[in-house]
């Protein structure tokens, strides 16, 4: 389903084929892009394409679209780019995530690293990838009242999701551990590490 | 090259944004009004992407260490070449050594100073904007400071343009309301709601900012739901808050967003709203989406003609 965001964008509901295919896609209109189409952004499975509506019609692109859309598919399994980020796990809030799902320390920690996660959207901040899905039994809501200060390179947890934090920034997710892993950086050709669709393993140092 | 003699509380170096990395996270950036960025660009002769300062809230100082062409567009502000009165809105020259003082503004919000050659700072992902947040982009990834010099770039071959800026290119002579389109959960408000948002006037809260702006007034009849998952967002979507406020997401704004974006600001008024100082008033008026490309459309061609103006003109900085 293609709808309108605003005049100059669209924004496709693929349906089916998760992040995996809505990544493919968005990388796909990226690479090759219609006439008129300036970016596309894939989260989840939605898919925003942003265009100039001077440079093209509105209308034929939506056509366009759907068309492109019929020969996407997901990449085939084991083919998604893996990222292995060595995580220190020694966060601030590691007693507190034991405490509130009865797990120990050692147990938390081996549920994290053992999970293996597919890059859902990245947002909030360049770089900051949502991560999922997390074990249940590790899945807690985030703070009650965020920290006005989480360090940059924090890998945190709430609900479902897990995330590194790319800048020190404001954030209620709960800290387990940290990483040297360089999550965004403005000087590299593609400055996130991590891209919607790509898979992503920890690995406790 | 310009020295800041004294910085004003905020300025930052700013272009056109950038629009190929919101993939990384990285949102368009670039000026809150594009249009008196484009507008001050094309005044001076410039390509409509150069980086200009985006000036704010107190005035200052800035000595030209070479002659060069500039404008002020945007908000309204008292400013002096010396002693003598430099007009906004059309293109003026300058002499190595000569001080231009502005003023505190006093209208609008935001002020573009645009130099003939634009702003020479490096490239980062396609813009040359401070994106403050990431500490990347503009001088430094970070305010202008007195006490910082930058250069120019090179002479562009487009003349500066003699006349004056025409109103329909001035985002504070507009008045009316500005035009919003249904977004992708425009259900989230009934039809008792949109007909009462078409009356009433919102007001720009403290909380606005480069991100967005935080407008109230508007009075809910139910709770707002979230809308489950993040979903990607734009520049002008009017997000709906559990509280009931809106937000509409500016040239900074994250680019994916878990709440229900009700509506889409016309990107061709964007700029008006981006001008409303905090405390100010907002009207908004539906619309469809051909309409708000039509209002592009008046723009640009507003645009083509204040450059077509130039190229027709005798280029004063060329000699035959």
């Amino acid at each position: 389903m293609i709808r309108p965001l605003g005049e100059s964008a669209f924004l496709i509901e693929l349906g089916e084929g998760g992040p995996a295919r809505a990544g493919a896609l968005a990388a796909q209109l990226r690479d090759a892009p219609p006439a008129g189409v300036l970016d596309a952004v894939a989260a989840y499975d939605t898919v925003a394409v942003y265009f100039d509506p001077l440079a093209c019609s509105p209308e034929e692109l939506g056509a366009l679209l759907l068309r492109e859309l019929q020969g996407v598919s997901a990449p085939r399994q084991g083919r998604a780019v893996e990222h292995v980020i060595r995580v220190t796990y020694d966060g601030e809030d590691l007693d507190l995530v034991a405490d509130r799902t009865g797990l120990s320390r050692a147990d938390v920690i081996g549920i994290h690293a053992a999970g293996q996660y597919s890059v859902l959207a990245i947002g909030f901040v360049p770089g900051f990838a949502y991560l999922g899905e997390l074990d249940d039994r590790l899945s807690i809501p985030r703070r009650e009242t965020p920290r006005t200060r989480v360090p940059a390179g924090s890998v945190a947890i709430a609900g479902r999701q897990t995330a590194v934090y790319p800048f020190t920034t404001p954030g209620g997710w709960h800290i387990i551990g940290r990483t040297d892993a360089r999550m965004f950086d403005p000087t590299r050709s593609r400055p996130s590490l991590l891209a919607v669709g790509d898979s992503v393993r920890f690995v406790p140092t | 090259m310009i020295e800041v003699l004294r910085a004003p509380a905020y300025a930052t170096v700013q272009d056109a944004g950038r629009e190929r990395f919101r993939s990384s996270g990285v949102p368009r950036g670039g000026a809150m009004d594009m249009l008196s960025l484009i507008s001050g660009n094309a005044l001076v002769g410039n390509n409509p992407r150069a980086a200009a300062i985006e000036w704010a809230l107190t005035g200052g100082r800035l000595r030209f260490e070479q002659d060069t062409t500039f404008a002020l567009t945007g908000a309204a502000v008292g400013a002096r070449i010396g002693d003598a009165p430099a007009p906004h809105g059309r293109a003026l020259r300058a002499a190595s050594g000569d001080v231009l003082s502005i003023d505190a503004i006093t209208g609008g919000r935001f002020l573009y100073v645009c130099f003939r050659g634009g702003i020479s700072v490096p490239e980062v992902l396609g813009g040359r904007g401070t994106y403050l947040p990431g500490s990347f982009g503009g001088l430094g990834g970070r305010r202008l400071l007195t006490g910082d010099s930058f250069a120019l770039g090179g002479e562009p071959d487009t003349p500066a343009v003699e006349g004056a800026l025409p109103i329909e290119l001035s985002s504070l002579a507009a008045s009316g309301p500005i035009g919003i389109m249904q977004g992708p959960q425009a259900e989230m408000l009934s039809l008792k709601e949109w007909s009462a948002l078409a009356e009433l006037e919102l007001n720009v809260s403290p909380q606005s900012d480069r991100t967005g702006y935080r407008l109230t007034g508007l009075e809910r009849t139910r709770a707002t739901a979230a809308i489950g998952r993040s979903e990607p967002s734009c520049t002008g979507a009017v997000q709906l808050t559990p509280g009931g406020e809106l937000i509409v997401l500016m040239a900074d704004g994250p680019t994916v967003g878990g709440y229900p974006k009700i509506g889409v600001v016309a990107a061709a008024h964007l700029p008006r709203l981006a001008q409303t100082p905090v405390g100010g008033k907002v009207k908004f008026r539906l619309i469809e989406a051909d309409e708000a490309v039509t209002l592009l459309a008046t723009q640009r061609s507003a645009l083509e003609i204040l450059g077509g103006e130039a190229r027709a003109s005798p280029n004063p900085s060329k000699k035959p």
